[in-house]
């Protein structure tokens, strides 16, 4: 059991374990972002969804040219 | 490296403009905007092709020739020779007997250095390739033949190489634990045990193949020639785009658990009287109340704390891995484990650096100086006038090691994003979806980047 006196001493690498969370936490979001505009919710359309973006069915343009 | 004294922590670093812990976020910093920019920047892979050009044929013939590789492998079998005899023979005191620096540090420490740099030095001084070519010739002269080997077991790969490597790093830091480190007897005892075997497995599957797969020194030192520019094929020395060997190293089966092994114990070393040390006496307190002896409860709880360090390692790599397969298109997870595993070689490094270059600096001064020509430690010889030189530990400045560090681990994780991010455009040739499985590798490297700052700063205090 380490010593509550010590939590201090510990408690520093928050501080290092703070950039990760952050960059993991921007993936997941954008993940979650990526999988909502996949699977718009129930009785949207099927190219765009509630925000007005594209799904990635409609990322290849008119003869396979991929969209930017 | 607990052996000597003043390893890691020379002394606190002073005057420091921000905190140590900001250091972490500006790496973390670099990091995205290195990966933003190769995303937008870099895409088409550039580093699968070595462009490898070859160099002169009279510098080849020299340098690759008999005469220059037999003198090599009897200069490695010379010195692996010194190292022993003054392990058995000198003085126990550690710092002032040739074999402890001269192996764990001079070789462990130099060879990655430099092959970095240069390619792979160790190949032509090893010891034991040369004493085991030189026992096939010998063995061809006699039979008449050459020798037969078994076919080395393909799924065995690299795995003898990183259970050598953790061994090693087993011995040094763990064996000598609760003194004043492993004695150079020890030491020596180790090397012949291990020259033992290298020999025997050589005669078994052959120099070459062994050398390739597991002998743990050919394997480790050659991982960290593949990032320097000289390199030979059929016999001809070629000068190759840098880090693009790289990109073949990892084909064989068990070479992430070498790199993984090189991490997770420079980690351990860097951690087991820093970052980790409450913890550690806490489990060595614990096995101590099982009733474990103060020395096999020591000796425990450091093996349990490295065997953790490299499951820490692996799981923060599969885990970035696991995070690739989300991707559409993505290869299978043991494809992608083994595609990604020669993007952690410079971080191998990184850590390398940080952690024990100004060790390196600090011992080579002895190894050069009074080791070379006291070997045994004893005062009784002073073969070139040199046994009276002393340490000069103001040469580097604790805030010096500490930037050095600093950049050491910059540099080299932005280096495995790029190896990272061209191996993605392997995978996935629209850079948009290489781009999207690299997010994880950034978050790999920033994980990486951050834990070994954090290390550091502990044991920098």
């Amino acid at each position: 059991m380490l010593p509550l006196a010590h939590a201090g001493h510990y408690a520093i690498w928050v501080l290092y374990v703070l950039p990760v969370l952050v960059v993991v936490g921007a993936i997941l979001k954008s993940f979650a972002s990526q999988r909502q505009a996949n699977f718009p919710p129930a009785g949207g359309d099927d190219s765009e969804d509630s925000a007005g973006r594209q799904s990635p069915e409609s990322e290849t343009g008119p003869a396979g040219r991929t969209l930017p | 490296m607990s052996f000597i004294p003043f390893a890691h922590a020379l002394a606190s670093r002073q005057d420091l403009p921000i905190p140590a812990w900001l250091f972490a976020w500006a790496a973390s910093i670099v990091l995205i905007v290195s990966f933003f920019a190769l995303s937008a920047a870099w895409r088409e892979p550039k580093l699968e092709d070595e462009r490898a050009r070859p160099l002169g044929e009279r510098l080849s013939g020299a340098l690759l020739g008999p005469p220059l590789q037999i003198l090599c492998g009897a200069i490695g079998v010379l010195l692996l020779g010194v190292a022993v005899y003054a392990g058995l023979e000198g003085t126990e005191a550690p710092d002032r007997n040739f074999a402890l620096t001269f192996l764990f540090v001079t070789c462990w420490l130099g060879f990655p250095f430099f092959s970095a740099v240069l390619g792979d030095l160790f190949r032509p001084f090893n010891p034991w390739r040369a004493a085991g070519r030189v026992a096939g010739a010998g063995f061809t002269a006699i039979a008449g033949q050459r020798p037969a080997h078994l076919p080395y077991p393909e799924r065995l790969g690299r795995w003898p190489a990183a259970v050598g490597l953790l061994g090693v790093v087993w011995l040094e830091v763990v064996y000598g634990a609760g003194g004043i480190g492993i004695e150079p007897h020890a030491t020596a005892v180790a090397a012949l045990v291990y020259s033992a075997y290298a020999l025997a497995m050589m005669a078994v599957f052959g120099v070459e193949v062994w050398c390739e797969r597991g002998e743990t020194f050919s394997v480790y030192f050659g991982m960290f020639g593949r990032l320097g520019i000289f390199g030979s094929r059929d016999g001809r020395l070629q000068r190759r785009r840098p880090l693009s060997a790289t990109t073949s190293w990892a084909t064989v089966p068990g070479s992430a658990a070498v790199v993984i092994a090189s991490i997770a114990t420079t980690s351990f070393d860097g951690g087991q009287e820093g970052a980790f040390k409450d913890a550690l006496e806490s489990v060595v307190e614990w096995l101590a109340d099982l009733g474990l002896g103060p020395t096999a409860s020591l000796r425990w709880g450091e093996t349990l704390l490295m065997l953790a360090c490299f499951a820490g390692v692996a799981l923060v790599y599969l885990l970035g891995v696991r995070g690739m397969r989300t991707v559409p298109g993505a290869p299978s997870f043991a494809k992608l484990r083994a595609g990604f595993a020669h993007t952690l070689i410079p971080i191998a490094l990184a850590y390398l650096v940080a952690h024990y270059f100004s060790f390196f600096v600090f011992q080579e001064q002895a190894q050069l100086g009074f080791l070379l020509s006291d070997p045994l430690g004893t005062g009784t010889t002073d073969l070139f006038g040199t046994a009276g030189w002393e340490i000069d530990y103001s040469i580097l400045s604790a805030n010096t090691i500490w930037y050095v560090q600093v950049a050491a681990l910059v540099i080299g994780h932005v280096i495995g994003l790029m190896l990272a991010h061209d191996r993605a455009l392997v995978y996935w040739p629209d850079y948009r979806k290489a781009t999207a499985s690299q997010y994880w590798m950034l978050a790999v490297m920033v994980a990486f980047t951050c834990f070994g700052l954090y290390l550091l700063s502990v044991s920098n205090g």
